[in-house]
């Protein structure tokens, strides 16, 4: 699948194209968002300065807590705000006229649809919307209502829907019309342990078939398990950019193993500095350093001792997280201070 | 286009369904067979009393549902954010805008055809076939007068709250009436007030030129050219109205 | 705001483009309302005004607002008498609309002298305009205003002199009556010389009033009276010795009162 080539034919490339860019399915250059209110015209900035490219395929995760800027940045990315600053592409396109938005997906935060349509009916209207005929609209509706478990209330109107129900609907949506750019603002959000788990393997299942998922979240283990990308963001500005890999590298990784207990035993030297604690009948071991995991998981099972779990780097995002966010408390959350620590060369690397 | 029958079609079976319109057909129907029981007592008038406070109900239908319906259209949207649905689609926002009058015109269309015909029979039965003419021809200028009402629900409700839009619409739906007379006080007045009234005048939608009312009441039809120029008027209005809308949606900040 | 972005240029051709379409059917809407405000005159102007319910009625769902309703009824039965003095001076609609007036609002003096020497004289419906005035009398007992034009209507209009002087005598006793209402009495009693007395209540009317168009209907009258009397150079210097009153009705003013009043 190549689907530049496709698209090539249908809409001219921006001329002004750097090299590299021919891979991203989202390029954001120097993009920002100013807020004036409306009477006083003060100026509050949402997003001072972020860029950052999406390779086409890839899952990238905006990360940072609430008021970061992550569901602004989207917005101005599906063109419900204009940019104040900066400009950016869609698959090559420029972000902000409809035509952009062709074979584009979007999740809204809290979704929230038309109480008295159907989840049918809003799957239709939005396929439609998608420039989908409307018996072609109808037949990914019922099949994609199936996909995220639906199917017993295709025919109820949404206003009885539950939270976690008009977020499938709402998924379902952003699918119409099998979009190649997919952002999902908050997708696991109202979710339970189950459907986020059915998210999960849905994002795994698109990244498969080669879309390109950005998804933002404030919840570390989605992004943890999801993305090969990620940038961080924080009071409007990008802390770090890359893949996960890097941005934990020398972090710290450790990991964690549970044992079985079958009595007392003694680690040998060469693991050295590895926390034991008897955890009602497990044996709980904590090692700062993820290399040395294997060899351990290896030194218990020769010894038959039975290994029920090995979570490697299970705390580190969040680890680099609190590092980063530390300082916000000190400079008393004033955007323009605290985001002016990270130095730039966090986000070089690509 | 077809973004825009879509989303017309969306609005159309949000507020069809919406039970509160059936309240508004309901009553209506009410008006028109409460009328035929003060048709005794009318003396001698009861027939004309029906089709008279039947068409007047019908001209109050639109009113009412641009004011429960039509004007929270857009911002509703807006605060429940069910705009970024759309507008996250390969759509623009004059085809939303187009789309979502369409939707409220086609909404307050089927309301008054189906109360229209209700009228037309009962109004038949009362006075023969030669009433057939005067009440469609007053039906279908009502129905234009809406299509008014809701370009001008669009509007206001994608600028402002539903209450004031409210009032906006009112405002105006009193004052069109009034639209003759107002370029008549404005001759009578001095330069500027005399220049703002005239002005007002042609802003404000000249609904009077919808009423057949006057005309029913002595079942006559009325000349083909009123009712071409009550047509293109009503076109040109919608088109303006709705420019107007645009201009100051396209721009707009959708948080 | 950002003219380097493609998007943003995209948005003012979307904006140009709208406001080329307002200004283009901004034009036809207002050419389109002159033409129909220029060639479509109501077969019956202002018919809605048969349609206004009993007095009685409107005053009880009005609630408090019953003054306000019959403030805009008056400016809607003024204009209906302006039109069709001009149209075909006749006046259907005028005794029903000022009945209702004068119901939702039993003091409204002007609708009671206006609507009832109007439907008296043009509106040849001199029952309906003394029923207007009796009413108001019966409203308003000690004001001396309603006998008054009760006597002024059966005067000029019926000469019934005897139930003219019964009038203006009537309206003399009452409290704050002006002296001319003695004095019309008298001359109607004496059966003095018709026209010097109508003369001399046209000029009390025009002197007094505070309607332009009753004003104005009383110069006309006296234009009439006194051609060629030799009186006419000193009634026009009277005239434009008059206080201009506020909003005159256009249709029923004669060019020469236009300037005296301005």
């Amino acid at each position: 699948m190549n689907p530049k080539q496709s698209m090539s034919s249908t809409a001219p490339n921006p001329p002004d194209r750097r090299p590299g860019s021919d891979r991203s399915a989202v390029r954001v250059e120097g993009l920002g968002k100013d807020f004036r209110h409306p009477w006083t015209r003060r100026i509050k900035t949402a997003v001072h300065e972020v860029s950052f490219d999406v390779p086409e395929g890839g899952v990238f995760g905006l990360l940072g807590p609430n008021g970061a800027g992550k569901t602004t940045t989207l917005r101005v990315l599906l063109g419900l705000l204009p940019a104040t600053r900066g400009r950016a592409f869609l698959l090559g396109r420029p972000a902000g006229p409809p035509e952009s938005r062709q074979d584009v997906g979007f999740l809204p935060e809290n979704p929230y649809f038309y109480d008295h349509l159907t989840a049918l009916e809003f799957l239709e209207f939005s396929g439609e919307l998608a420039g989908m005929s409307r018996a072609a609209a109808r037949a990914q509706a019922h099949e994609l209502i199936e996909r995220v478990g639906l199917a017993h209330a295709a025919r109820t109107r949404m206003r009885k829907y539950s939270k976690g129900m008009l977020q499938r609907a709402g998924l379902a949506h952003a699918l119409m019309g099998r979009p190649r750019l997919l952002f999902l603002d908050e997708p696991m959000s109202g979710l339970d342990p189950i459907g986020r788990r059915e998210v999960v393997d849905l994002i795994r299942e698109l990244k498969a078939q080669g879309t390109t998922v950005v998804f933002s979240s404030h919840i570390l283990h989605d992004v943890e398990v999801l993305c090969d990308r990620v940038a961080i963001l924080r009071a409007g500005r990008l802390l770090k950019l890359g893949t996960l890999d890097a941005l934990l590298e020398g972090g710290g990784a450790g990991a964690e193993i549970v044992v079985r207990s079958r009595g007392v035993f003694a680690l040998p030297p060469e693991f050295l500095g590895v926390e034991i604690e008897n955890v009602a009948g497990r044996v709980r071991l904590v090692l700062d350093d993820a290399a040395r995991a294997s060899a351990l998981v290896a030194w218990l099972a020769g010894r038959g001792h039975e290994v029920i779990s090995l979570t490697p780097e299970r705390r580190s995002l969040e680890d680099l997280f609190m590092d980063m966010f530390q300082g916000a408390h000190d400079v008393g959350g004033d955007p323009e201070r605290a985001a002016d620590a990270p130095s730039t060369d966090w986000r070089a690397e690509a | 286009m077809s973004a825009i029958l879509a989303v017309a079609r969306g609005t159309f079976r949000e507020a069809v369904r919406d039970r509160v319109l059936f309240l508004v057909v309901g009553f209506g129907v009410l008006v028109l067979v409460l009328s035929r029981l003060l048709a005794p007592i009318a003396m001698g008038q009861g027939d004309r009393i029906t089709v008279d406070l039947g068409l007047s109900t019908l001209g109050l239908l639109g009113i009412v549902i641009v004011a429960l319906v039509g004007t929270g259209l857009v911002h509703k949207e807006i605060e429940r954010r069910t705009i970024h649905v759309v507008l996250s689609r390969p759509v623009g926002r004059a085809s939303y805008l187009v789309g979502k009058w369409a939707g409220l015109a086609a909404t307050m269309g089927a309301a008054v055809f189906a109360m229209g015909a209700i009228l037309l029979l009962v109004a038949v039965a009362m006075n023969g076939v030669r009433a057939v003419g005067p009440v469609t021809q007053a039906v279908v200028l009502l129905a234009l007068a809406n299509l008014v009402l809701a370009a001008l629900a669009v509007l206001f409700s994608s600028l402002s709250t539903p209450i004031l839009s409210v009032v906006y619409t009112l405002a105006l739906y009193a004052t069109g009436y009034w639209t003759r007379d107002l370029r008549e006080f404005a001759q009578q007045m001095p330069g500027a007030v005399g220049g703002v009234m005239r002005g007002l005048s042609y802003v404000i939608p000249n609904l009077d030129l919808f009423n057949l009312r006057p005309q029913v009441a002595h079942m006559e039809t009325a000349p083909a050219f009123h009712i071409i120029l009550a047509v293109g008027y009503a076109v040109a209005y919608v088109a303006a109205v709705l420019a107007l809308a645009v201009v100051a949606f396209e721009r707009r900040e959708l948080k | 705001m950002n003219p380097g972005n493609p998007a943003e240029q995209r948005s003012l051709r979307v904006i140009g483009l709208a406001v080329l379409v307002f200004a283009v059917a901004a034009t036809l809407v207002v050419a389109q309302a002159r033409w129909a405000s220029k060639s479509l005159r109501a077969a019956e102007p202002l018919a809605e005004l048969s349609y206004y319910p009993s007095g009685t009625w409107l005053g009880q769902v009005a609630m408090g607002d019953a003054t306000a309703w019959a403030d805009l009824m008056w400016l809607r039965g003024v204009q209906y008498y302006g039109l069709h003095r001009e149209l075909d001076n006749t006046f259907t609609h005028m005794a029903h609309v000022f009945e209702v007036i004068t119901t939702l609002d039993p003091g409204f003096r002007s609708a009671y002298v206006f609507g009832g020497t109007s439907l008296c004289q043009e509106g040849r419906q001199f029952e309906a305009g003394v029923r207007l005035l009796e009413k108001g009398m019966r409203n308003n007992p000690t004001d001396w205003i309603y006998p008054f034009e009760l006597g002024f209507v059966h005067y000029l209009g019926k000469r019934n002199l005897t139930r003219a002087t019964f009038d203006f005598a009537q309206a003399a006793r009452q409290p704050n009556a002006p002296d001319y209402c003695q004095r019309f009495a008298a001359w109607s009693g004496q059966r003095a010389g018709y026209t010097e007395v109508s003369v001399e209540l046209w000029r009390q009317v025009a002197e007094t009033t505070d309607n332009a168009i009753l004003r104005e209907k009383a110069i006309e009258h006296l234009r009439r009276l006194l051609a060629g009397t030799g009186e006419e150079r000193r009634l026009e210097a009277w005239v434009g010795s008059l206080k201009p009153l506020a909003g005159a009705a256009k249709s029923a003013r004669p060019a020469s009162v236009g300037q005296g009043a301005s």
